[in-house]
């Protein structure tokens, strides 16, 4: 082996992956809350009123991040289901698996918010347009997800199947993403554009990104500690997990 | 301060949001940390479960 699979081989074992989630996740969370309300303040206060919306816009600050981060952790549980089930890699299916709740809840959020937005300015609280209905789809396969992954006994197993259908929900991504554009839709189109110019002043485009930038970290602090809880379960007969359960009660 | 509370007359759904926003994230970190709890507090289990066997057949 080279250096560098030999390295991957390390990060990737149990006891390593879990050392490095311990010391890795307070900070995801705190950093990730440190930001979060500065973007808050800039998203609430320093920001200007929109001439059309007037301040019922400023839920922007929370919708489309935690929209992104209902596609980046479905990304990032099909990036890891596929690993799974190629490689067979235990952290693999485990970082799969903790990352559905996670995204979830923000696809949870970003559709209440949404529906909160909806109201005010659409006059409906919601509409069978193709994001919102894309979008309720991308709740229902992580649902989907979850509850494969709970009704089979065996771990492994249950981690391989679910991973299957998280692949197969792949399809759904670029859906919600182009939704916009491919049909006539209620809902407004991208505001942020990675390619091209953003449709967005620079002074309310800084709190919504610094905030994206917050929900990332925040995902990323929940997937650790659902990874530790996982690998726990996964290794429970492992001398590191005893040791490690006899110490934590301590 | 009755300005920003208020939103331009938007307040309730700003505000709404935002609640939903906190309470579903504080929500879901503190489900991963009960669960992570809830494993370690199995293995301690298992752990006594053992050790009480072990003591029983000596």
């Amino acid at each position: 082996m080279n250096a560098l699979t030999l390295w991957f081989h390390k990060i990737g074992s149990p006891p390593t992956f879990h050392r490095i989630a311990t010391v890795a996740q307070p900070w995801c969370y705190a950093v990730g809350l440190v930001l979060g309300l500065v973007a808050l303040y800039g998203g609430l206060v320093v920001a200007p009123r929109d001439y059309q919306q007037g301040d019922a816009y400023r839920i922007i600050f929370i919708h489309v991040p935690c929209a992104w981060m209902g596609l980046f952790a479905y990304a990032f549980m099909a990036a890891n289901a596929f690993v799974a089930l190629v490689w067979r890699i235990k952290l693999s299916e485990v970082l799969a698996m903790a990352s559905a709740p996670v995204g979830a809840a923000f696809t949870f959020v970003t559709l209440v918010t949404g529906s909160l937005w909806g109201k005010p300015m659409w006059g409906t609280w919601w509409t069978w347009d193709a994001r919102l209905t894309s979008e309720l789809f991308l709740l229902f396969l992580y649902f989907g997800v979850i509850g494969l992954y709970h009704a089979i006994e065996d771990r492994r197993q249950a981690a391989r199947a679910a991973s299957f259908l998280a692949l197969v929900g792949v399809v759904n991504l670029p859906i919600v993403h182009f939704s916009v554009n491919w049909w006539n839709t209620l809902h407004q189109g991208s505001t942020v554009r990675l390619l091209g110019p953003s449709k967005i002043d620079a002074s309310m485009a800084w709190p919504l990104l610094l905030m994206a930038l917050a929900t990332h970290l925040w995902f990323f602090g929940s997937v650790l500690a659902r990874t530790r809880a996982g690998l726990v379960e996964l290794d429970a007969g492992k001398d590191w997990v005893r040791k490690l359960a006899l110490a934590d009660a301590a | 301060m009755h300005d920003f509370i208020d939103m331009g007359g938007y307040g309730s759904y700003v505000w709404a949001s935002y609640a939903v926003f906190f309470i579903v994230l504080a929500l879901e970190a503190l489900a991963a940390r009960a669960q992570r709890l809830r494993q370690l507090a199995q293995v301690r289990g298992r752990i006594k479960r053992t050790a009480a066997r072990v003591d029983a057949t000596r």
